[in-house]
Protein backbone atom coordinates (compact mmCIF):
# COMPACT_ATOMS: atom_id res chain seq x y z
CA UNK A 1 0.00 0.00 0.00
CA UNK A 2 3.10 2.40 0.88
CA UNK A 3 4.95 1.30 -1.74
CA UNK A 4 1.61 2.35 -4.28
CA UNK A 5 1.74 5.97 -2.69
CA UNK A 6 5.41 5.90 -3.51
CA UNK A 7 5.02 5.14 -6.83
CA UNK A 8 2.34 7.98 -7.53
CA UNK A 9 3.68 10.23 -5.62
CA UNK A 10 6.50 9.92 -8.03
CA UNK A 11 4.92 9.65 -10.86
CA UNK A 12 3.69 12.84 -9.98
CA UNK A 13 6.64 14.71 -9.22
CA UNK A 14 7.91 13.49 -12.60
CA UNK A 15 4.83 14.56 -14.22
CA UNK A 16 5.42 18.30 -12.75
CA UNK A 17 8.44 19.14 -14.86
CA UNK A 18 7.94 17.12 -18.16
CA UNK A 19 3.92 17.85 -18.40
CA UNK A 20 1.83 15.34 -18.42
CA UNK A 21 -1.39 17.09 -20.10
CA UNK A 22 -0.65 15.65 -23.38
CA UNK A 23 -0.68 18.95 -24.89
CA UNK A 24 3.12 19.76 -24.92
CA UNK A 25 4.94 19.72 -28.58
CA UNK A 26 6.66 16.46 -29.30
CA UNK A 27 10.17 16.17 -28.36
CA UNK A 28 11.12 17.29 -32.11
CA UNK A 29 9.20 20.03 -32.39
CA UNK A 30 10.66 23.59 -31.70
CA UNK A 31 8.18 25.34 -29.70
CA UNK A 32 7.87 29.11 -30.20
CA UNK A 33 9.11 31.41 -28.23
CA UNK A 34 6.36 33.07 -25.61
CA UNK A 35 4.31 35.37 -26.57
CA UNK A 36 5.37 39.03 -25.30
CA UNK A 37 1.75 41.30 -24.81
CA UNK A 38 2.04 44.39 -27.56
CA UNK A 39 3.40 47.25 -25.41
CA UNK A 40 1.12 49.87 -27.40
CA UNK A 41 -1.38 47.87 -26.23
CA UNK A 42 -0.21 47.31 -22.86
CA UNK A 43 -0.34 51.12 -22.40
CA UNK A 44 -3.75 51.23 -24.53
CA UNK A 45 -5.73 48.91 -21.90
CA UNK A 46 -3.90 50.83 -18.67
CA UNK A 47 -6.25 53.90 -20.09
CA UNK A 48 -9.47 51.74 -19.96
CA UNK A 49 -8.76 50.86 -16.60
CA UNK A 50 -10.59 53.03 -14.77
CA UNK A 51 -13.64 53.00 -17.08
CA UNK A 52 -13.84 49.19 -16.45
CA UNK A 53 -13.59 49.96 -12.77
CA UNK A 54 -16.36 52.27 -12.90
CA UNK A 55 -18.68 50.22 -14.85
CA UNK A 56 -18.55 46.89 -12.43
CA UNK A 57 -21.64 47.83 -11.00
CA UNK A 58 -23.88 47.42 -13.87
CA UNK A 59 -22.15 44.07 -13.57
CA UNK A 60 -23.56 42.08 -10.66
CA UNK A 61 -25.39 39.67 -8.94
CA UNK A 62 -26.63 40.00 -5.73
CA UNK A 63 -28.18 36.88 -3.55
CA UNK A 64 -29.70 37.73 -0.17
CA UNK A 65 -30.40 34.44 1.88
CA UNK A 66 -32.32 34.23 4.78
CA UNK A 67 -30.75 34.40 8.38
CA UNK A 68 -30.91 30.79 9.05
CA UNK A 69 -29.66 29.71 5.29
CA UNK A 70 -26.08 29.29 4.30
CA UNK A 71 -24.65 28.27 0.82
CA UNK A 72 -21.45 26.11 -0.18
CA UNK A 73 -20.20 25.74 -3.62
CA UNK A 74 -17.79 27.22 -6.01
CA UNK A 75 -17.26 30.65 -7.56
CA UNK A 76 -16.16 30.29 -11.19
CA UNK A 77 -15.03 33.12 -12.91
CA UNK A 78 -15.35 33.39 -16.67
CA UNK A 79 -11.95 32.80 -18.10
CA UNK A 80 -11.51 29.40 -15.86
CA UNK A 81 -8.42 31.53 -13.73
CA UNK A 82 -10.23 31.76 -10.46
CA UNK A 83 -12.17 29.21 -8.90
CA UNK A 84 -12.31 29.04 -5.03
CA UNK A 85 -14.59 27.81 -2.54
CA UNK A 86 -16.98 29.70 -0.77
CA UNK A 87 -18.82 28.41 2.62
CA UNK A 88 -20.35 31.44 4.33
CA UNK A 89 -23.15 31.83 6.75
CA UNK A 90 -24.65 34.64 9.00
CA UNK A 91 -21.94 37.10 10.19
CA UNK A 92 -19.11 36.01 8.06
CA UNK A 93 -17.15 37.60 4.78
CA UNK A 94 -16.17 36.48 2.09
CA UNK A 95 -13.97 38.45 -0.73
CA UNK A 96 -12.47 37.22 -3.54
CA UNK A 97 -10.88 39.33 -6.17
CA UNK A 98 -10.31 39.34 -9.96
CA UNK A 99 -11.32 38.86 -12.55
CA UNK A 100 -14.38 38.49 -10.33
CA UNK A 101 -15.29 39.89 -6.53
CA UNK A 102 -17.59 38.31 -4.07
CA UNK A 103 -18.78 40.06 -1.45
CA UNK A 104 -20.52 38.87 2.14
CA UNK A 105 -22.16 41.34 4.05
CA UNK A 106 -25.13 39.80 6.49
CA UNK A 107 -27.10 37.99 5.13
CA UNK A 108 -26.09 39.50 1.52
CA UNK A 109 -24.11 38.33 -0.97
CA UNK A 110 -22.82 40.16 -3.77
CA UNK A 111 -20.75 38.92 -7.06
CA UNK A 112 -19.29 41.26 -9.53
CA UNK A 113 -18.10 39.39 -12.18
CA UNK A 114 -18.41 39.79 -15.82
CA UNK A 115 -18.98 36.53 -16.23
CA UNK A 116 -20.30 34.51 -13.15
CA UNK A 117 -20.74 30.78 -12.78
CA UNK A 118 -22.21 29.83 -8.92
CA UNK A 119 -22.26 26.22 -8.32
CA UNK A 120 -23.09 24.71 -5.12
CA UNK A 121 -26.82 24.10 -2.82
CA UNK A 122 -28.29 27.00 -1.96
CA UNK A 123 -31.10 26.83 0.43
CA UNK A 124 -33.77 29.59 0.81
CA UNK A 125 -33.83 32.36 -1.57
CA UNK A 126 -35.91 32.98 -5.35
CA UNK A 127 -34.94 32.80 -8.63
CA UNK A 128 -36.90 34.60 -11.23
CA UNK A 129 -36.73 33.28 -14.54
CA UNK A 130 -39.11 34.88 -17.36
CA UNK A 131 -40.83 36.60 -15.38
CA UNK A 132 -41.85 34.08 -13.06
CA UNK A 133 -40.60 33.40 -9.39
CA UNK A 134 -39.51 29.93 -8.16
CA UNK A 135 -38.01 29.18 -4.38
CA UNK A 136 -34.74 27.70 -4.69
CA UNK A 137 -34.98 23.90 -2.63
CA UNK A 138 -32.07 22.62 -1.46
CA UNK A 139 -30.84 20.61 -4.29
CA UNK A 140 -27.95 21.58 -6.20
CA UNK A 141 -28.23 24.25 -8.44
CA UNK A 142 -25.86 25.87 -11.16
CA UNK A 143 -26.75 29.51 -12.30
CA UNK A 144 -24.30 30.88 -15.11
CA UNK A 145 -24.36 33.82 -17.26
CA UNK A 146 -23.72 37.04 -17.42
CA UNK A 147 -24.21 39.19 -14.61
CA UNK A 148 -27.28 41.30 -16.37
CA UNK A 149 -29.07 37.70 -16.14
CA UNK A 150 -29.19 36.45 -19.52
CA UNK A 151 -27.77 32.86 -18.94
CA UNK A 152 -28.44 29.16 -18.05
CA UNK A 153 -29.75 27.88 -15.22
CA UNK A 154 -29.81 24.19 -14.46
CA UNK A 155 -31.22 22.50 -11.30
CA UNK A 156 -34.25 21.50 -8.82
CA UNK A 157 -36.38 24.47 -8.03
CA UNK A 158 -39.81 24.70 -6.24
CA UNK A 159 -42.28 26.98 -7.86
CA UNK A 160 -43.60 29.86 -5.72
CA UNK A 161 -46.81 27.95 -5.85
CA UNK A 162 -45.41 24.52 -4.10
CA UNK A 163 -45.21 23.10 -7.72
CA UNK A 164 -41.53 21.06 -8.05
CA UNK A 165 -40.12 21.53 -11.04
CA UNK A 166 -36.74 19.80 -12.48
CA UNK A 167 -34.62 21.48 -15.74
CA UNK A 168 -31.58 20.17 -16.90
CA UNK A 169 -30.60 23.34 -18.50
CA UNK A 170 -32.29 26.12 -19.35
CA UNK A 171 -31.44 29.19 -21.60
CA UNK A 172 -32.35 32.75 -21.15
CA UNK A 173 -32.78 35.68 -18.88
CA UNK A 174 -32.59 34.75 -14.69
CA UNK A 175 -32.75 37.09 -11.90
CA UNK A 176 -31.82 36.00 -8.32
CA UNK A 177 -33.90 38.13 -6.01
CA UNK A 178 -33.81 38.88 -2.11
CA UNK A 179 -35.67 36.23 -0.34
CA UNK A 180 -39.64 37.28 1.42
CA UNK A 181 -38.61 35.28 4.61
CA UNK B 1 -5.65 24.86 -47.29
CA UNK B 2 -4.93 21.31 -47.97
CA UNK B 3 -7.84 19.03 -48.05
CA UNK B 4 -5.06 15.54 -47.36
CA UNK B 5 -5.78 17.20 -43.53
CA UNK B 6 -8.96 16.11 -43.27
CA UNK B 7 -8.31 12.71 -42.46
CA UNK B 8 -6.05 13.92 -39.50
CA UNK B 9 -8.63 16.22 -38.34
CA UNK B 10 -10.92 13.63 -38.22
CA UNK B 11 -8.44 11.93 -35.64
CA UNK B 12 -8.21 14.54 -33.77
CA UNK B 13 -12.36 15.06 -33.92
CA UNK B 14 -12.22 11.70 -32.00
CA UNK B 15 -9.87 12.06 -29.56
CA UNK B 16 -10.92 15.66 -29.02
CA UNK B 17 -14.93 14.26 -28.71
CA UNK B 18 -13.99 11.67 -26.37
CA UNK B 19 -12.06 14.04 -23.93
CA UNK B 20 -14.71 16.09 -23.57
CA UNK B 21 -17.97 14.58 -24.22
CA UNK B 22 -17.40 10.86 -22.69
CA UNK B 23 -18.24 11.94 -19.52
CA UNK B 24 -22.39 11.52 -20.06
CA UNK B 25 -23.00 14.87 -18.23
CA UNK B 26 -25.40 17.01 -19.27
CA UNK B 27 -23.52 19.63 -21.54
CA UNK B 28 -24.56 18.11 -24.63
CA UNK B 29 -25.67 21.50 -26.38
CA UNK B 30 -21.98 21.55 -28.18
CA UNK B 31 -22.98 23.36 -31.50
CA UNK B 32 -19.72 23.28 -33.49
CA UNK B 33 -17.81 19.47 -33.31
CA UNK B 34 -14.40 19.66 -33.80
CA UNK B 35 -13.54 18.55 -37.55
CA UNK B 36 -16.37 19.82 -38.92
CA UNK B 37 -16.74 22.98 -41.29
CA UNK B 38 -16.62 26.49 -39.46
CA UNK B 39 -19.78 28.18 -40.02
CA UNK B 40 -19.41 30.67 -42.77
CA UNK B 41 -20.39 34.26 -41.76
CA UNK B 42 -19.90 37.37 -43.48
CA UNK B 43 -18.89 40.61 -40.50
CA UNK B 44 -18.32 44.33 -40.89
CA UNK B 45 -14.80 45.67 -38.82
CA UNK B 46 -14.83 48.42 -36.60
CA UNK B 47 -13.43 49.89 -39.84
CA UNK B 48 -16.17 49.30 -42.22
CA UNK B 49 -14.25 46.71 -44.13
CA UNK B 50 -16.40 43.67 -44.82
CA UNK B 51 -14.84 40.21 -43.89
CA UNK B 52 -16.11 36.93 -44.54
CA UNK B 53 -14.81 33.50 -43.43
CA UNK B 54 -14.85 31.81 -46.19
CA UNK B 55 -12.40 34.40 -47.49
CA UNK B 56 -10.03 34.61 -44.29
CA UNK B 57 -9.78 29.95 -44.60
CA UNK B 58 -8.77 31.01 -48.61
CA UNK B 59 -6.21 33.24 -47.65
CA UNK B 60 -4.95 31.86 -44.39
CA UNK B 61 -3.73 28.22 -43.39
CA UNK B 62 -5.13 29.02 -39.87
CA UNK B 63 -7.99 31.62 -38.75
CA UNK B 64 -8.38 32.32 -35.21
CA UNK B 65 -11.20 33.34 -33.78
CA UNK B 66 -11.04 35.08 -30.53
CA UNK B 67 -14.64 36.23 -29.45
CA UNK B 68 -14.71 38.77 -26.49
CA UNK B 69 -17.15 41.54 -24.94
CA UNK B 70 -16.22 45.60 -24.05
CA UNK B 71 -17.85 43.82 -20.63
CA UNK B 72 -15.23 41.46 -20.08
CA UNK B 73 -12.61 42.55 -18.05
CA UNK B 74 -10.27 39.45 -18.96
CA UNK B 75 -10.69 39.38 -22.45
CA UNK B 76 -9.55 43.61 -22.42
CA UNK B 77 -6.59 42.28 -20.63
CA UNK B 78 -5.76 39.82 -23.33
CA UNK B 79 -5.77 42.65 -26.21
CA UNK B 80 -2.10 43.01 -25.57
CA UNK B 81 -1.76 39.03 -26.31
CA UNK B 82 -4.08 39.07 -29.00
CA UNK B 83 -2.06 41.58 -30.81
CA UNK B 84 1.24 39.66 -29.96
CA UNK B 85 -0.06 36.70 -31.97
CA UNK B 86 -1.68 38.80 -34.75
CA UNK B 87 1.68 40.48 -35.03
CA UNK B 88 3.84 37.12 -34.90
CA UNK B 89 1.97 35.38 -37.48
CA UNK B 90 0.19 37.40 -39.61
CA UNK B 91 3.07 37.35 -42.30
CA UNK B 92 3.03 33.20 -42.17
CA UNK B 93 -0.66 32.65 -43.16
CA UNK B 94 -2.57 33.15 -39.68
CA UNK B 95 -5.58 35.59 -39.49
CA UNK B 96 -6.77 36.34 -36.17
CA UNK B 97 -10.18 37.77 -35.75
CA UNK B 98 -11.68 39.21 -32.79
CA UNK B 99 -15.01 39.06 -32.64
CA UNK B 100 -16.88 41.66 -30.81
CA UNK B 101 -19.88 40.20 -29.61
CA UNK B 102 -23.02 42.26 -28.73
CA UNK B 103 -21.79 45.42 -27.85
CA UNK B 104 -22.91 49.05 -29.66
CA UNK B 105 -20.62 49.55 -32.24
CA UNK B 106 -19.24 52.92 -31.32
CA UNK B 107 -18.48 51.68 -27.98
CA UNK B 108 -16.35 49.21 -29.27
CA UNK B 109 -14.99 51.88 -31.94
CA UNK B 110 -13.73 54.04 -29.17
CA UNK B 111 -12.45 51.02 -27.55
CA UNK B 112 -10.35 49.67 -30.46
CA UNK B 113 -8.90 53.80 -30.68
CA UNK B 114 -8.10 53.72 -27.37
CA UNK B 115 -5.99 50.31 -26.79
CA UNK B 116 -4.94 50.74 -30.66
CA UNK B 117 -5.06 47.54 -31.77
CA UNK B 118 -4.32 46.43 -35.36
CA UNK B 119 -5.65 43.40 -35.69
CA UNK B 120 -9.43 43.35 -37.72
CA UNK B 121 -12.18 43.27 -34.88
CA UNK B 122 -15.70 42.26 -36.56
CA UNK B 123 -18.98 43.39 -35.14
CA UNK B 124 -21.55 40.64 -33.78
CA UNK B 125 -24.06 42.70 -32.99
CA UNK B 126 -26.58 40.79 -33.04
CA UNK B 127 -24.32 37.64 -31.72
CA UNK B 128 -25.19 35.23 -34.17
CA UNK B 129 -21.97 34.06 -34.90
CA UNK B 130 -21.81 33.79 -31.27
CA UNK B 131 -24.88 31.47 -31.35
CA UNK B 132 -23.82 29.82 -34.10
CA UNK B 133 -20.34 28.75 -32.64
CA UNK B 134 -21.41 28.05 -29.33
CA UNK B 135 -20.20 30.54 -27.17
CA UNK B 136 -20.82 30.19 -23.55
CA UNK B 137 -18.60 32.49 -22.41
CA UNK B 138 -15.67 35.15 -22.96
CA UNK B 139 -13.02 35.04 -23.91
CA UNK B 140 -13.74 32.25 -26.26
CA UNK B 141 -10.89 30.99 -28.69
CA UNK B 142 -11.88 28.58 -31.59
CA UNK B 143 -9.48 27.55 -34.04
CA UNK B 144 -9.99 26.45 -37.54
CA UNK B 145 -7.38 25.20 -40.01
CA UNK B 146 -7.70 22.07 -42.45
CA UNK B 147 -10.73 23.23 -45.11
CA UNK B 148 -12.11 25.74 -42.96
CA UNK B 149 -12.75 23.32 -40.40
CA UNK B 150 -13.07 23.71 -36.88
CA UNK B 151 -9.80 22.28 -34.61
CA UNK B 152 -10.56 23.51 -31.44
CA UNK B 153 -12.93 25.60 -29.45
CA UNK B 154 -13.56 26.92 -25.97
CA UNK B 155 -13.62 29.31 -23.26
CA UNK B 156 -9.87 30.53 -22.44
CA UNK B 157 -7.43 33.18 -22.68
CA UNK B 158 -4.86 33.87 -26.08
CA UNK B 159 -2.02 31.77 -24.12
CA UNK B 160 1.41 30.42 -25.40
CA UNK B 161 -0.44 27.48 -25.66
CA UNK B 162 -2.72 28.56 -28.55
CA UNK B 163 0.61 29.83 -30.08
CA UNK B 164 2.01 26.86 -29.80
CA UNK B 165 -1.23 25.09 -31.27
CA UNK B 166 -0.88 27.28 -34.53
CA UNK B 167 2.59 27.24 -34.98
CA UNK B 168 1.94 23.18 -34.98
CA UNK B 169 -0.80 23.68 -37.47
CA UNK B 170 1.52 26.05 -39.68
CA UNK B 171 3.98 23.22 -39.45
CA UNK B 172 1.70 20.38 -40.70
CA UNK B 173 0.15 22.51 -43.37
Amino acid sequence: MVGRLWASFGLVILCMPLGCSGSSAGAGDSAPAPLIPDENVVAGVAALEERLVSASSDREIVIELPADAAYQGELISGPCTVRAAIDFRGGEKTRLVAPCMAEYRGREVKIVCDTAVLRGTLTGGRVRLFGREYGMQGNEILLEGQATGAGRLAGTVLEAGGAEEEWDVVEGRWEVVADAQ
Amino acid sequence: MHSSRRGRLSVWATVAACLLGCGGSAERSVLVEYGTPAKPFVLQTVGGETISLEEACRRSSVVVLSFWTTWCGPCIHELPLVEALHKRYQDQGVSVLAVEVGSDPDLVERLVETTRVTFPVLLDTDQSVAKAYGVKGYPWVVTIAGDCQVVSSGLGAVSDRLARKVARLLAED
